[in-house]
């Protein structure tokens, strides 16, 4: 994988890749050709978006040696890492203010249990928890599946994933996770106000706003921006 | 103070634990060397010159403990003087093979002399930058904090009150191994925020952390000034708002200062440009071309055609890139004020490692900042600590919703496709860790010395490193080795202590491989402990 924009690379330099990479006439090739020929061998591997981003962290070179790491000596007795471990149980991580990343796994004896039942149905149940009020909604999964991305519904109170058996009409819980606290935002619930704060807005915007007025990625900052926006043309 | 504008320059340095004793050289212990070489030794040479001059300024740091560790290692030292010894060595080889090319030697020969000048300074450090930190400590010119154990990214942790204080607990006590008193700051691995955490960092007496720039604006409470000011946490804890208009005059991989056409090309680099023969001992076996060091040529455009760098040039532009860094500073104070911010704070955070090592005339950035500040009326530099202790100095009270400096503002890019397969693995090992814990509470000796590995893996699975290189895509191999290999340790003590048996060939190799925390007791792993 080349780990930056390809065409600031010397032509030497490419052809040093190539000739890594078992490009045969890597010496003949024109610097276009090596170019074309570079990133068809690395897209092959996978879709890496080249950048050259001086922010980038950790590198030691131009390029991803795929191989040369794979030597690392192991420790006498490690194994390899299991697939699944043999718990019922759910776990729910945030992501961003409006999806959330739940993975669960089943024990073996559940597992059988399941299998035996007949017409049992396996789902996920999100529920998010508000002022006194829950609401829930189910996702239906199937016995392989082990993870799913949830969309959090809306912002404040909190949510939690439950692993439904519905069995017969009948629902059993397999699993509950822990629940996560749902971002609550001053100016999402006083949209009204912020025609009355433009002062405020404009010092809270100089914090985040580049030189050429690009304002920093963030979908929650983006809903408070969308509302500032509606309350000036109000 | 008078009415300034208040800068708070925060830099971060950081490195996953990466030792590899086992191999002659190893890829991924570069980053610790070229950090060294090109980052740390310098700026804190700098630092020090300026401290002997005399000059007024203010920079806080954060050195990592597992950076900490790695810069105390005896081992990792010998071999970043064999890297200081064979890169002198291709710089005297580069002045004989350029004899003829005298814009191309000039360059050279000051790499050369860098490499020389930061070896001295290194040596007249007694081998170590630590004391070089606790001098200027010492001196009133750094505020040093700490951060946790293993640069975990902690929200994504927070179902495992064992693992945060883990983190929390190891990253003071390491502080204090160090430099001998315990910090005040305590720099949340990429900013990552989740509420409750401050209770965490108020219970280890830390005073004050930093937060994401978005933090304010989104919080549940509203906010009066706007991140300029100190937030106080629930916990009564203060969190510093980073300020992403300014830093991004640095940090914009499109528009920052490091952009910059007569700035020194990064990626230009002898280790790629040579022929094998003359480069291959100075790269890494088998035939692997990786940086050496030694680049000539600027960033001149979009365009393969380099010109030669010049190093005169580049100082005219570091001149220029200073004054309007601290005229955005000035006009941005200006317009605060007539909005009745007084005194704001601009907490500008950094990575460390980018000032030298990815920018390369960062350092000259640093020590030009630092002297136009110093005679500045408008700037005053200062600490966090000093912030907190001003009595002018206003704050915010605010609950803060999760948050991080990571794309989009949240958990994205340490829980993305690439990575997130690793959660349901370090999560067990959490669990285990703390069902060990309670089945063997106490031991000692080789039971005790097993079960403390056991937590040194954990810990060190757990850092933020590992799921961002596999975002990052840069050595991901590498990240996912460590990963397996730490997770697969760590199953190695639990299979063994639940037949009751010590695996004592893995834990010899172990605890020499992974030489970190010496003083850890695996009981903080203990649930009953959370209260404590």
């Amino acid at each position: 994988m080349i780990l930056i924009k390809i065409d600031s690379l010397s032509t030497q330099e490419l052809r040093n890749i190539a000739q890594r990479e078992g490009v045969e006439d890597y010496q003949t090739l024109s610097r276009d050709d090596l170019i074309l020929m570079l990133r068809e061998i690395y897209e092959e591997d996978d879709d890496v978006v080249e950048r050259s981003d001086l922010n980038r962290r950790f590198l030691y070179g131009i390029t991803d040696y795929r191989e040369i790491d794979k030597d690392v000596v192991e420790l006498p007795g490690v194994e390899e890492l299991p697939e699944s471990y043999p718990n019922t149980e759910i776990h729910l991580l945030y992501k961003n203010p409006n999806w959330a990343y739940c993975y669960w796994g089943i024990s073996p004896q559940d597992m059988a249990r399941l299998e035996e039942m007949r017409k049992t149905e396996l789902k996920l149940r999100v529920t998010v928890s508000k002022n006194g009020t829950k609401e829930s909604f189910d996702i239906p999964v199937s016995l392989d599946d082990t993870e799913w991305t949830v969309s959090l519904p809306e912002h404040g109170g909190i949510c939690y994933v439950s692993l439904i058996v519905e069995n017969e009409g009948e629902n059993l819980e397999l699993a509950h996770s822990s629940s996560l606290t749902l971002v609550e935002s001053y100016w999402l619930e006083h949209g009204q106000e912020i025609k009355d704060n433009d002062n405020l807005f404009k010092i809270y915007l100089s914090l985040l706003t580049t030189k050429e007025g690009n304002v920093a990625e963030s979908p929650l900052l983006d809903e408070i921006l969308k509302l500032a926006e509606e309350g000036k043309n109000e | 103070m008078s009415n300034k504008n208040r800068v708070n320059l925060i830099l971060h340095a950081h490195l996953p634990y990466v030792r590899h004793l086992e191999y002659p050289r190893f890829l991924e212990e570069d980053w610790l060397f070229e950090s060294l070489n090109e980052s740390y030794i310098p700026l804190l040479s700098l630092l020090d010159n300026l401290d002997q001059e005399g000059l007024k300024f203010k920079i806080t740091f954060c050195f990592s403990p597992t950076l900490l560790t790695m810069l105390s290692d005896k081992d990792l030292n010998e071999r970043f003087a064999s890297y200081m010894k064979l890169h002198m060595e291709l710089g005297r080889k580069e002045e004989q093979r350029l004899k003829g090319e005298k814009e191309t030697l000039r360059l050279a020969s000051m790499y050369l002399r860098n490499l020389e000048k930061n070896w001295k300074f290194y040596e007249d450090n007694g081998c170590s930058i630590i004391p070089v930190l606790k001098r200027l400590h010492k001196n009133g010119k750094i505020e040093l904090m700490t951060t946790a154990a293993t640069h975990a990214y902690l929200p994504l942790y927070r179902e495992y009150p064992t693992a945060i204080n883990a983190q929390v607990s190891l990253g003071i006590s390491t502080f204090l191994d160090v430099f001998g008193f315990l910090p005040a700051g305590f720099w949340l691995p990429e900013c990552g925020y989740y509420p409750g955490l401050d209770e965490v960092l108020k219970k280890y007496g830390v005073k004050y952390c930093q937060l994401p720039s978005h933090a304010v604006i989104s919080s549940r409470d509203k906010s009066l000034y706007g991140g300029y000011a100190p937030v106080e946490l629930p916990s009564g804890v203060n969190g510093f708002v980073r300020d992403w208009s300014i830093t991004s005059l640095i940090w914009s991989s499109t528009s920052g200062y490091p952009c910059d056409v007569d700035y020194r090309e990064f990626y230009r680099d002898i280790g790629y440009d040579l022929p094998l023969d003359y480069i291959r001992p100075y790269i890494h076996e088998p035939d692997v071309r990786v940086f050496t060091g030694f680049k000539y040529h600027r960033i001149t455009g979009k365009t393969d055609e380099k010109e030669l760098y010049d190093p005169e040039k580049a100082m005219e532009k570091v001149a220029l890139h200073v004054d309007n860094y601290l005229y955005h500073i000035e006009r941005k104070g200006i317009m605060l004020s007539s909005f009745g911010i007084e005194n704001p704070l601009f907490n500008l955070c950094y990575d460390a490692e980018l000032f030298g090592h990815r920018w390369y005339e960062g350092i000259s950035f640093i020590e030009l900042l630092l002297r136009r500040s110093a005679k500045s009326d408008n700037i005053a530099l200062v600490t966090p600590s000093e912030c907190l202790r001003d009595p002018v100095m206003k704050s915010d009270k605010l609950y803060i919703n999760g948050c991080s400096w990571g794309r989009g503002g949240y958990s994205d890019t340490w829980l993305d496709g690439s990575n997130v397969w690793i959660y349901r693995h370090i999560h067990q090992a959490i669990e285990r860790m703390e069902e060990l814990t309670e089945r063997f509470p106490d031991q000692g000796s080789l039971k005790g010395r097993f079960l403390n590995q056991a937590s040194r893996e954990v810990l060190l699975a757990m850092s933020s490193d590992w799921p961002y290189i596999m975002h990052d895509n840069t050595s991901v191999t590498y990240a996912e080795k460590r990963l397996r290999n730490h997770l697969g340790s760590f199953n190695v003590v639990y299979s063994s202590m639940c037949k009751n048996t010590v695996n004592t060939e893995w834990l010899i190799k172990a605890e020499r491989r992974n030489a970190i925390f010496p003083n850890i007791d695996y009981n903080i792993f203990r649930p009953e402990k959370k209260s404590q």
